[in-house]
């Protein structure tokens, strides 16, 4: 086990951030921490890295009781903030060299590594370059090179992705499952579901400093009622139309917006089929039709009754 | 040592700044040290006083025998005859100084009454001294005069008081011989401007490196690095202080190289360890700056108000005693005060007993309780700021 995170209470004053909070991660895999902003997220991270004192409960990180002074358990950990932290006045070379030489002693070691780390980001041509004059995403690229640069065990990444162009998202993605691919176990929080479902092994979608629900993400989709869920563009139903829709086997829910008519349906064969045959049978005209499996939104909707960007 | 090697790094982008600061320093200071030496010690004039005066008594042998004695000193200006045209006069400087003589002085003066000659002065006018005390001396010797002689008729009080030696002073001036007094006067001056350029350079180096390594979120990824908090401080501590011993070095090899009157004497060298004690306090200043203010345009804006107003509170730029009482009181609750007081008093010191230096060693003892004040406060802020990153 790489962490483990037992019994985790945090108060601040009478909010308690974290309560009782457990989760295990495995070495080899990306963990993710999903969760809407405030659900506790960043704060459980910061008790792992030993930045924020807790009220109760154990952390331990490779079979280690985890302290602010366990240098040799933090040498192993690589860690991307949400925000950009890097020296305006360093280049992107020295930034990366500096981060580094925090971890490692060995001076021939950390020009190595830095240059690794920099064409990992691919920020070959940018190596002169100071902060200030990168984009946002080549910030964020040269932020998490900053962080992975001495070759950690375990990374933790908290939202590394918030504000950052589509493009410098899937470079970033793609980076996180390389490093994993190269060993590396992570720690990824985020509230961005798409980010989570598509990198990460295992999840625990956290609300109000608990874990709700915790598994792969087929694990956490097969344990709510939804199956599909069924659009179907319309212009004339009537409402009488949507209840008979409504009481059609297998259907859970009927809702009409905007000329979009979305059934929510539970796992089962021909969902879609019997609908379409209702509206051809009493010639309700229709457009466009899709279908998709639950999101991991739909999980924490139905577990928590609200929505994940609430 | 990396945040050591950062912190050089990182400061390495001030150095521009810090090398023109310098250069501007060194060119302003011996400009002016010269100008200021060679004024004071190649001639004397006796400068006149503008003054008006309002005889309210009229003219008599007495009152004309006076203002003839006070030509020597003052300048009579014309003004129209009105009390409002002598306060406006006085208000644009035209004249420093209005003397009223009120009707039946002659008399009642003679007859040895309590009578006032009456005076109005712009405050904290050094010139006006020089008329007060000669009046003082006229009346004075008169009175004397009147006191041990009775019978003394007016013209022979007036003749005896044409006679008095006290008129005229002869003023000797030995130059060529002030070469070790020039000497001091050097190092004084260039070390109480020292003090201004400390401020500026201090907090625009410092505390800019030091805003850098306190950004939130670079704490944050400091503390979870490897490295303890003790260690990390060290380096930046050990950083600091080398900046500003070779920074202070190096303008003391200047002063030192610059100073035609050159000589290595024990009041250089306590100007030395002052200027040591006082850069040590203006780091504390930094630091505290560098932790606690956000955003490099403000270091530069409190670079410069912070160096001018501690400058001329403090007797850098004027000499201390040209300040008013008020403006001294409120500059001594600041360590530039006791810096320029602790390099004023070295420089006035022309035998180093244990009497003469001990002001000297106290007015640095007052800056090393600022330092330790500073310091307080500066671990009370990191305490805040370290809560404030977890």
């Amino acid at each position: 086990m790489i962490v483990k995170v037992d019994g985790l209470v945090k108060r601040y004053g009478r909010l308690v951030a974290l309560d009782y909070l457990n989760f295990e991660v495995k070495e080899g895999e990306i963990f993710g921490l999903l969760g809407p902003n405030g659900s506790g997220k960043t704060t459980a991270i910061n008790c792992i890295l030993s930045l924020l004192k807790y009220d109760k409960g154990t952390i331990e990180i490779f079979g280690k009781k985890m302290g602010p002074d366990k240098y040799d358990i933090k040498r192993d950990i690589g860690i991307i903030m949400q925000n950009v932290a890097v020296f305006d006045e360093l280049t992107v070379y020295e930034n990366i060299y500096y981060f580094c030489s925090l971890y490692i002693n060995d001076k021939e070691k950390i020009k190595e590594y830095t240059e690794e780390a920099i064409s990992f980001v691919s920020l070959e041509e940018y190596k002169k370059f100071y902060p200030k004059k990168l984009s946002g995403g080549l910030l964020r690229r040269l932020n998490i090179a900053c962080g992975i640069v001495h070759k950690p065990k375990l990374i933790i990444l908290d939202e590394p992705t918030v504000a950052v162009d589509p493009q410098s998202r899937n470079k970033i993605l793609e980076g996180i499952k390389l490093l994993n691919e190269q060993g590396a176990t992570v720690i990824y929080t985020s509230h961005y579901m798409e980010e989570v479902e598509q990198i990460c092994d295992k999840i625990a979608i956290i609300d109000k400093g608990k874990v709700v629900a915790q598994g792969t993400k087929d694990e956490l989709k097969a344990m709510i009622s939804i199956g599909e869920k069924i659009t179907i563009e319309t212009y004339q139903i009537t409402e009488e139309q949507i209840m008979i829709i409504r009481e059609l086997p297998n259907v859970i829910s009927v809702i009409y917006d905007n000329n979009q008519l979305e059934i929510k349906s539970g796992r089962g064969k021909n969902n879609l089929l019997q609908v379409l045959h209702y509206m051809e049978n009493n010639k309700i005209a229709f457009g466009k039709v899709f279908t998709q499996l639950p999101t991991l939104n739909d999980v924490f909707l139905e577990i928590t009754g609200k929505e994940l960007r609430d | 040592m990396p945040v050591f090697r950062t912190y050089f790094k990182i400061m390495k982008k001030q150095l521009v700044g810090l090398i023109l600061y310098g250069i501007m320093f060194i060119a302003i200071t011996l400009l002016i040290t010269f100008f200021i030496i060679r004024d004071n010690s190649k001639e004397f004039t006796v400068s006149r006083v503008p003054i008006l005066l309002i005889n309210n008594e009229g003219d008599n042998e007495f009152i004309e025998a006076f203002t003839s004695y006070l030509e020597g000193y003052v300048e009579f200006i014309d003004v129209d005859d009105s009390d409002e045209a002598g306060r406006d006069a006085l208000f644009y400087n035209e004249v420093k100084y209005i003397l009223t003589i009120p009707k039946g002085f002659t008399d009642g003066f003679l007859s040895g009454e309590e009578i006032m000659l009456i005076k109005e002065v712009n405050p904290d006018m050094t010139s006006v001294q020089s008329v007060d005390s000669a009046i003082d001396n006229y009346l004075n010797m008169a009175r004397a005069y009147i006191s041990y002689n009775p019978g003394f008729t007016l013209e022979e009080l007036i003749d005896f008081l044409s006679m008095n030696p006290v008129s005229e002073t002869e003023v000797i001036i030995e130059t060529g011989k002030k070469v070790s007094l020039d000497a001091v006067e050097f190092d004084t001056y260039y070390f109480n401007y020292l003090g201004y350029i400390m401020v500026v350079c201090f907090v625009l180096g410092v505390s800019t490196v030091m805003m850098s390594f306190n950004g939130l979120e670079i704490r944050r990824k400091q503390f979870a690095a490897p490295v303890s908090s003790k260690n990390f401080n060290l380096q930046l501590i050990l950083a600091n202080l080398l900046f500003v011993l070779v920074y202070l070095l190096i303008f003391i090899i200047v002063g030192y190289l610059t100073n035609p009157f050159r000589r290595l004497h024990l009041g250089l060298v306590l100007t030395w360890i002052n200027a040591l004690v006082y850069a040590v306090v203006v780091l504390c200043i930094s630091y505290l700056i560098g932790i606690t203010v956000k955003g490099k345009n403000a270091i530069q804006a409190i670079s410069t108000g912070l160096s001018l107003g501690l400058a001329f509170l403090s007797g850098m730029f004027v000499p201390q005693q040209f300040l008013g009482t008020a403006v001294l009181r409120v500059a001594s609750f600041l360590p530039s005060y006791w810096y320029v007081r602790a390099n004023n008093t070295i420089g006035e010191i022309s035998n180093y007993s244990i009497n003469n230096l001990t002001p000297v060693f106290q007015y640095m003892a007052i800056q090393i309780g600022f330092i330790a004040v500073f310091l307080a406060i500066i671990l009370v802020v990191a305490k805040r700021k370290r809560q404030e990153a977890t």
